[in-house]
């Protein structure tokens, strides 16, 4: 009997996480995640965090697909890869401009450093971003233009039964450093809560907190051109287990504070195929 | 930004939380019994599985916890012994706890040759006296035990298995209602095995439109299996082998006889027909693909005696893909002996096998052994090829670790893995399972 009841607890492993990023993939498998994604803002806030309402007819919109990969070498080591492509415009008094094409490719090796019980992991993860535009090209003004590094310490798993039923976690802190000279330096924070509903159906809850920090303080209307800001932006999603193999999340986040960033909402739809 | 700082401090205080949580978890149960007017001592391997390297030191760390409201004094000692019982090394030292504290000690021990050790840590104080009993072990991988292979032990399950197949099977499924849900279908399934006995098993589907790996559990010595529920990712298969669970139509011998029963000759033993209804088993699972069977991902697992009769199974049958043991009974048997009439007094199953031969003037050990060795898993383990994951308790008298690595080494497996739990007897910790589904997941390269 006891046995019973511990091969049921590893079952909660077992159910397809949305926080992939967060957990071992495992060895051999094959985790492929397309998402699309839609961003619109039209206010912003200020150097000082003050709401500025935007002008009619002005804003920033966003349509993005982001293709994620993730492969596990070994037990402990995965392979991923994400390439963001986007088409982007941004309006403004006595003009626009629009942004296309693929953005910065991230590709790196996760290492899972410790484990509790094979129920919760140590991760850490360290990725090269390589940008696969011209950021003078004013139809590729869609990122920061150059090269990057980031260094990721995860902890995810299960959330012991006696404090959450049937919920499991992820938590990540990140320092990105791109190499242009005004940088920026991006110090990031997520946590993540999913609350298994069903066999097949979760709700997930998570946040993101940003700090970017550079010498460039410029405001730009296009803003994923602005290198010194700072934002939180949670998010809710529900996700829906077609089969072993598909799963899909949709979802919507809105950026709730910030500075010298805009005020905008979005949604999610993402699929994860274990291949 | 203030709310950023927020946020962030908020996440470092979940990291945080969240592995003093984990900590407290370990610790939860043990603290409970913390009671006042007692000395509490945890024991800690410097190596979590507490299987050394020859290499290295032998560390211990032990938290005693003085909860007596007065001051505790006398002696504290270590004795180290082989699992044979020849003394190794012992130490002895004073120790003063004050009352109500807490006090660490480190114990550190000379590097030792391969082997299992018995390591007992004794407190004699002033109001409490105790010994704590360990077992490491040191380069356990490398540990060499001689088959002891009968020159005719091939022939002779070659001969078997050739009578076996002389058998028709007559498979019967039927399908039991009361027993089924929305989610899956359980079936009793009967087939004649070897010397015509009728044995049963449970055979669990869970619906799903794909071809499934199957779970094939064995039992332990003398369990009834029941249908397992456990999973959906597996279709389950449980064979009763004959005397045990609803196999007992024939054969129903009690617990103490099951073991030696029919040793009189290696053609009677009772275990000649047992381990063929392992093979009748996996007959019936290969034979019905319709069932939703992916016959290519069959894994063959069990405890104890189920270990046993798995390691059979791998090593005779081809077809089962992966074995997963834990605590397997009987390995080299003749060790298990040496070393199981070492302690203070003797445990199954040994224990059975000594009154067998203390009841009966005209056996012997020897004369048990030329039976045993045709089915000792040891002499089996080098037929297995599969990947192999086993899982041991350090302080298993029933199945002695020493035996059970006997057995791993011996095992032709290029993957092979293993997993020791320090203060566990007859089990396995939580964790074996964890880190079974994880193996079980890479091995079959399942998507759950």
């Amino acid at each position: 009997m006891k046995k019973i009841i511990l091969i049921c607890f590893c079952c909660l492993l077992l159910i397809p996480h949305k926080s992939f990023a967060g957990w071992p993939i495992g060895k051999y498998r094959d985790l492929f995640v397309p998402a699309f994604n839609y961003f619109k803002a039209t206010d912003s806030w200020d150097a000082n965090g003050k709401k500025i309402k935007g002008a009619p007819g002005t804003g920033f919109e966003s349509f993005a697909l982001n293709l994620f990969e993730g492969y596990g070498i070994s037990r402990r080591l995965d392979f991923i890869a994400s390439l963001p492509i986007v088409y982007q415009t941004s309006k403004f008094d006595g003009g626009s401009t629009k942004g296309y094409g693929p953005t910065d490719l991230t590709t790196g090796l996760s290492y899972t450093l410790l484990n509790s019980n094979y129920e919760r992991f140590l991760s850490v993860q360290g990725s090269l971003i390589t940008p696969l535009y011209n950021k003078n090209n004013p139809n590729s003004a869609i990122g920061f233009g150059s090269f990057g590094s980031e260094l990721k310490l995860s902890y995810s798993g299960n959330i012991p039964k006696r404090i959450l039923k049937g919920c499991y976690f992820n938590t990540e802190v990140y320092y990105r450093r791109y190499f242009a000279g005004d940088g920026p330096n991006q110090y990031g924070a997520f946590v993540f809560l999913g609350f298994i509903l069903s066999k097949s159906n979760q709700i997930t809850i998570d946040a993101t907190a940003i700090k970017s920090v550079s010498t460039n303080r410029a405001f730009n209307n296009n803003i994923s051109s602005i290198k010194d800001f700072s934002l939180i932006k949670p998010s809710v999603n529900f996700g829906h287990r077609f089969t072993r193999r598909f799963s899909m999340f949709v979802g919507g986040y809105y950026t709730v504070t910030g500075r010298n960033t805009a005020i905008g909402y979005g949604t999610n739809v993402s699929g994860i195929f274990h291949l | 930004m203030k709310a950023y700082r927020i946020f962030l401090t908020f996440i470092i205080i979940f990291k945080l939380g969240a592995g003093i949580n984990v900590y407290a978890q370990d610790h939860e149960d043990q603290d409970k019994k913390e009671v006042e007017g007692d000395v509490v001592i945890k024991v800690k391997p410097a190596v979590k599985n507490a299987i050394f390297k020859g290499s290295q030191d032998i560390g211990y760390k032990l938290d005693v916890n003085n909860l007596y409201d007065e001051e505790q004094e006398g002696k504290f000692s270590y004795l180290i012994k082989t699992d044979l019982g020849e003394k190794v090394l012992e130490k002895s030292e004073d120790f003063k706890i004050g009352r109500k504290t807490k006090k660490s000690i480190t114990v550190k021990i000379p590097p030792q040759k391969a082997g299992f050790y018995n390591l007992s840590f004794r407190f004699n104080l002033t109001q409490y006296d105790d010994t704590l009993h360990k077992v490491f072990g040191v380069d356990a991988e490398t540990l060499k035990s001689p088959l002891h292979k009968p020159a005719d032990f091939d022939e002779f399950w070659d001969k078997t298995r050739r009578e076996l197949a002389q058998i028709p099977p007559q498979y019967k499924i039927t399908l039991q209602h009361e027993l089924s849900d929305a989610d899956r279908k359980v079936y009793l399934v009967e087939m004649k095995s070897y010397n015509y006995l009728l044995i049963r098993g449970w055979l669990v589907v869970p619906k799903q439109s794909y071809k499934q790996p199957v779970h094939y559990r064995l039992p332990g010595y003398v369990v009834g299996l029941n249908p397992n529920y456990d999973t959906n990712h597996f279709i389950t298969f449980n064979l009763n082998v004959r005397g045990n669970g609803n196999s007992q139509d024939v054969v129903n011998v009690g617990t103490e006889d099951y073991c030696y029963n029919r040793i009189q000759s290696k053609e009677s033993y009772i275990y000649r027909g047992v381990y063929m209804d392992c093979l009748r088993g996996l007959d019936f699972l290969y034979s019905h693909p319709e069932l939703g069977i992916d016959t290519s991902k069959i894994y063959v697992e069990g405890s104890s005696q189920g270990g046993t009769l798995a390691v059979i199974t791998a090593a005779m049958d081809k077809r089962a893909k992966l074995l997963a043991i834990q605590v397997p009974l009987y390995s080299d048997f003749r060790l298990a002996k040496e070393v199981g009439l070492k302690y203070d007094k003797p445990e199954f199953p040994i224990k059975f096998f000594t009154r067998y031969i203390n009841n009966n003037t005209d056996t012997s050990w020897d004369k048990i052994f030329s039976v045993m060795d045709y089915y000792d898993p040891q002499n089996f383990a080098p037929m297995v090829t599969c990947p192999v994951i086993m899982g041991i308790g350090l302080l298993d008298k029933f199945c002695p670790p020493r035996c059970s690595f006997s057995l791993f080494n011996h095992f032709a497996s290029k993957k092979k893995e293993w997993f020791s739990s320090p203060d566990l007897t007859h089990e396995v910790a939580f964790d074996y399972y964890m880190l079974q589904n994880i193996w079980l997941g890479e091995n079959f390269r399942l998507v759950y």
